[in-house]
């Protein structure tokens, strides 16, 4: 995988200043000064779609061919002790709706100085912890386990910060976490510059979706810190005091005209609120609102030129075996699930490059051609690794849920073919011997006699 | 009742083991006879392949297709057509060979329409086998342009096939009736099983069988015939069960089987009287009836026709659920019945001398006539109709192609009701839900799935595309409201539209939570 890393960044690279070249992308927003057909570049829509609060053990440890859950996992009870007390367990959906606490004190407790050893310990009482040592498996999440499948599946993407879901969902912006250590943002709002910054001063389109978005905050109805952590941009008075940014914020609705109208930005950022996913939310349900997204996608015609990442925030205070590495002399977070859906993704692939929250923005200037943000998203490793573009595109294809996915199994056809068979072929023999024998019967002789027609 | 009284009254059977008189009229089929038999036959297979791809399949088209194609493993259908459903298994498993492959749909209907040409010259035989080759010409004629028959056999439905093997199971019976060889009994029974593994209403012929083998004073041993008929017969169509039993598949028998017996009625009581005389021909109904009140001389023949026609109309009408097509057994006794009548016509008194050059061909023209007028409306239709089992869906093939070549593999339909979703299904290849579809298992097809929830579903983003129809609007409004509610309310933009004579038949809309 390594060795082709130089050749699919200079794929990408090329089509990114053919990209710039060429000027407007369709959708993008951008006034059109290109003098010369060019090849469209492979990928000309980024899509984020960052769900909350899972580990990559959590929902794809026990999955063959990747870094998953160690067969001698175990964790103590107590925070000091070296005993094995919980190991690893199949969770239930509904155990999975347990309340973790995931602060950056839970997360640091958790890693416990790189011995990751205080999952159970770090929660607040032993039932919630022994809860963090659950997991989910292709059988509770089909629709996760399906793309995994068919695209590229990441099984090194790190939470660039251990603090919680704010400072993550700013580094998939910033590249930064702007010293954030909670999910409260500083009293002043936050004022670091964005890839929304970047993208504007390229002329690129760009819009942050928000399920349930209910419009912009005012003096009566101030945004929320919920809808702070999930959308930083709330928090921005830079985006949030100039109408025509603050109006690229939307409801997840506008997600859906947009594709149909064919009218999809450059960048999209998705975020789901009420099924973002994180504990005690059900996962099925963002499971099925993320279905929805990439459905819309694939039934568009923005498909053939889209790159859709979807990850998570942060682990949520599940456990993950694996050592978060430090990047930059600081350590980040604990693994998330990164998946990355396109037509050009590695179709049934695990990619382990070391990625983390701060790749995101990455790969969009990789992508536009756009000068990095900080030494974070400089120093990241690309995403686009999982991209060939010169493979034969993937045709888009649902998963079927309800009841197209139950899988009836097929009855024995031979059986079915046999004993119909003997009875057709008995039949026949049965008439075949009225005629045999009626040939010898005297009374057959007189079908042979000239006759009268009507027996009155 | 009066005419078995007659029967018995007329016909004294002759001491056991001494040979039948012969019949006069028996003899080799001459040139003539050939001739304007393959005239018929022509002329039957020509009006049932005139125009026959203007309609794509219906829903029970599209469902034993489906089921054929699934049986020969055609990776198109077999994770979307269970093999078991209502019905057994034996036109499928002929015809599967035929849907192998693609998405086939003409083929079909050509084998079905060759096999209600077969169905005419087996007419021709029970008329040849009862009063001679011109009753038999005549009655495979009438057959053959009757629009009731040509409908049917028009599409890929099991009526059609399980009539022939009913058809030549009759003939069979008349020649044992005649001949008194139990060989032919046997055949009989065994092709009437055939008949039943076809469609399972056929076993009511059996009926017609038995029933005559007690009453009727010509067969001798009347017991051991009646043991060799219920013998063959069962033995054959035990074949029904036991292959959903040793496929692994009795559950499914049962839930069908439950199914079945607690359906409520879906038409009135009417329905038969109402739709489908016309459909036979009020003319040719009338001269066969007048035939037999007029002729008194009136035999086991007569006996036979009669029951082969009311055993199954008062079965047929006595159960709840009807079905268009279900009394197409009745066509081929009353097509015979009717030419019995045009060749034995005779005029009164002095009138007499005009029988045969005035009388006879008047009455043959007058009811040839009414049935190519029904007929011509078969194959040139002015407008659609809405009865289940009386052709295809206007747009159905021409929606479910479009969704096949627009909308992503895996898409999820949600209909106004399951005919349509079955059509969608064959020709798109896309799963589909009937909205009408009932959420109690006792008041649903087994094969079909409700939509426990339909706006949950929409929200949880199961079906993206919601379709309305005309046909489905027409049969179920309520359920067609229920998905224009969802259309408003999840901002449904139609997408697709097919149109008949500038109106929207089919349209296909898009939704977005």
């Amino acid at each position: 995988m390594r060795r082709r890393l130089p050749l699919v960044l200079g794929t990408l690279g090329a089509a990114a200043v053919v990209a710039t070249a060429a000027g407007p992308m369709p959708g993008a927003g951008a006034a059109s000064h290109a003098s010369a057909p060019t090849p469209a570049p492979a990928i000309q829509h980024v899509i984020v779609v960052m769900q909350s609060g899972h580990s990559f053990d959590n929902y794809f440890g026990t999955r063959r061919g990747v870094d998953g859950i160690p067969a001698n996992a175990c964790q103590p009870l107590a925070p000091k002790s070296t005993t094995c007390d919980v190991k690893p367990y199949h969770l239930s959906l509904d155990q999975a709706r347990a309340g973790l606490a995931d602060s950056l004190t839970v997360t640091r407790k958790a890693i416990n100085g790189g011995k990751m050893n205080g999952f159970v310990s770090a929660q607040s009482n032993a039932a919630i912890g022994t809860v963090a040592m659950g997991y989910l498996n292709s059988s509770d999440l089909p629709y996760y386990a399906s793309l995994a499948s068919r695209f590229t599946l990441f099984d090194h993407f790190y939470a660039a910060s251990q603090a919680g879901a704010l400072p993550n969902r700013l580094v998939s912006v910033a590249a930064t976490d702007g010293g954030l250590t909670s999910n409260q943002a500083p009293a002043g709002g936050i004022s670091t510059p964005t890839i929304f910054d970047r993208l504007d001063a390229a002329g690129l389109g760009w819009k942050y979706y928000v399920q349930g978005y209910k419009g912009p905050a005012t003096p009566t109805q101030p945004a929320s810190v919920g809808d702070q952590v999930r959308t930083p941009l709330l928090a921005m008075p830079s985006v949030t005091g100039t109408p025509d940014r603050a109006g690229k914020i939307v409801d997840t609705s506008q997600y859906y005209v947009d594709l149909a109208k064919g009218q999809l930005p450059a960048v999209s950022y998705v975020t789901g609120s009420v099924n973002s996913e994180r504990s005690p939310q059900n996962p099925a349900l963002g499971e099925a609102f993320v279905r929805t997204l990439v459905n819309a996608l694939m039934q568009s015609s923005a498909w053939r030129h889209t790159a859709l990442l979807l990850t998570y925030d942060d682990s949520g205070g599940w456990y993950d075996h694996s050592l978060p590495p430090t990047i930059g002399g600081t350590q980040v977070g604990l693994r998330v699930p990164a998946i990355l859906v396109s037509p050009y993704a590695r179709a049934g692939y695990v990619d382990s490059t070391q990625l983390d929250t701060a790749s995101i923005p990455a790969m969009i200037e990789s992508v536009f051609h756009l000068p990095p943000l900080t030494a974070q998203d400089a120093g990241s490793k690309s995403i686009l690794t999982a991209v060939d573009t010169h493979q034969q595109p993937i045709a888009p294809a649902i998963s079927p849920s309800g009841a197209a996915a139950v899988v009836v199994p097929r009855p024995a056809v031979a059986t079915i073919y046999l004993l119909y068979g003997l009875a057709f072929v008995g039949a026949c023999l049965l008439i075949a011997l009225a005629f045999v024998r009626s040939r010898r019967d005297p009374l057959a002789a007189a079908e042979t006699l000239p006759s009268p027609e009507a027996p009155e | 009742m009066t005419l078995l009284s007659d029967e018995r009254a007329e016909v004294s059977a002759p001491p056991i083991d001494e040979p039948r008189p012969l019949d006069p009229w028996r003899g080799r089929v001459t040139v003539p006879t050939t001739v304007w038999l393959s005239l018929t036959l022509v002329v039957g297979l020509v009006v049932r392949l005139v125009n026959l791809n203007v309609l794509g399949f219906n829903s029970d088209e599209a469902v034993y297709a489906g089921q054929s194609a699934s049986l020969a493993g055609n990776p198109l259908f077999v994770n979307q057509f269970p093999i078991f459903r209502a019905h057994p298994l034996l036109l499928p498993t002929l015809m599967s060979p035929l849907f192998s492959s693609g998405t086939p749909d003409l083929r079909g209907r050509y084998v079905v329409a060759l096999l209600g040409v077969g169905t005419l010259f087996a007419v021709f035989l029970v008329g040849r086998e009862l009063y001679g080759s011109k009753t038999g010409l005549i009655g495979a004629l009438l057959l053959a342009i009757m629009p009731y028959h040509v409908i049917v056999t028009r599409q890929l439905l099991l009526d059609g096939p399980a009539l022939l093997c009913i058809t030549f199971a009759f003939w069979m019976f008349a020649r044992f009736v005649r001949t008194e060889r139990l060989e032919w009994l046997a055949a009989s029974a065994a092709t009437l099983g055939l008949a039943v593994l076809t469609k399972e209403t056929a076993v009511v012929l059996a009926g017609t069988m038995v029933i005559f083998l007690l009453v009727s004073a010509e067969v001798r041993r009347p017991g051991r015939a009646l043991a060799l008929t219920v013998g063959v017969l069962v033995a054959v169509s035990l074949v029904f069960p036991l292959a959903i039993s040793l496929a692994g598949r009795s559950s499914t028998g049962q839930n069908y089987l439950t199914w079945q017996l607690t359906r409520s009625s879906n038409h009135a009581e009417t329905f038969y009287l109402t739709a489908i005389p016309a459909a036979i021909g009020f003319a040719l109904i009338a001269v066969a009836a007048l035939g037999l009140v007029f002729r008194v001389n009136r035999t086991w023949r007569e006996l036979l026709l009669v029951l082969w026609v009311l055993v199954p109309f008062v079965i047929f009408e006595i159960y709840p659920l009807k079905g268009y097509q279900y009394l197409l057994p009745l066509a081929p006794p009353l097509a015979v019945l009717a030419a019995r009548a045009m060749t034995t016509l005779h005029l009164p008194g002095r009138w007499d001398r005009f029988t045969s050059s005035i009388a006879r061909p008047a009455v043959a023209a007058v009811v040839v006539a009414s049935l190519l007028t029904g007929t011509w409306s078969v194959l040139f239709p002015s407008g659609a109709t809405a009865l289940a089992g009386q052709g295809g869906v206007a747009g159905g093939r021409e929606a479910g192609k479009w969704i096949g070549a627009n909308l992503v593999p895996g898409t999820e339909l949600m209909t106004i009701g399951p005919s349509v979703a079955n059509i969608l299904e064959y020709y798109g290849h896309r799963s589909a839900q009937g909205l009408s579809v009932s959420t109690d298992p006792l008041h649903r097809n087994p094969a079909y799935t409700p939509i426990y929830n339909p706006d949950l579903s929409v929200r949880d983003g199961q079906f993206s595309y919601l379709v309305w129809d005309a046909y489905s609007a027409f049969r179920s409004p309520s359920s067609a409201h229920r998905l224009q509610v969802l259309v408003t309310r999840y901002h449904g933009i139609p997408i697709h539209t097919e149109r008949s004579n500038g109106q929207p038949i089919i349209v296909i809309y898009e939704v977005h939570p």
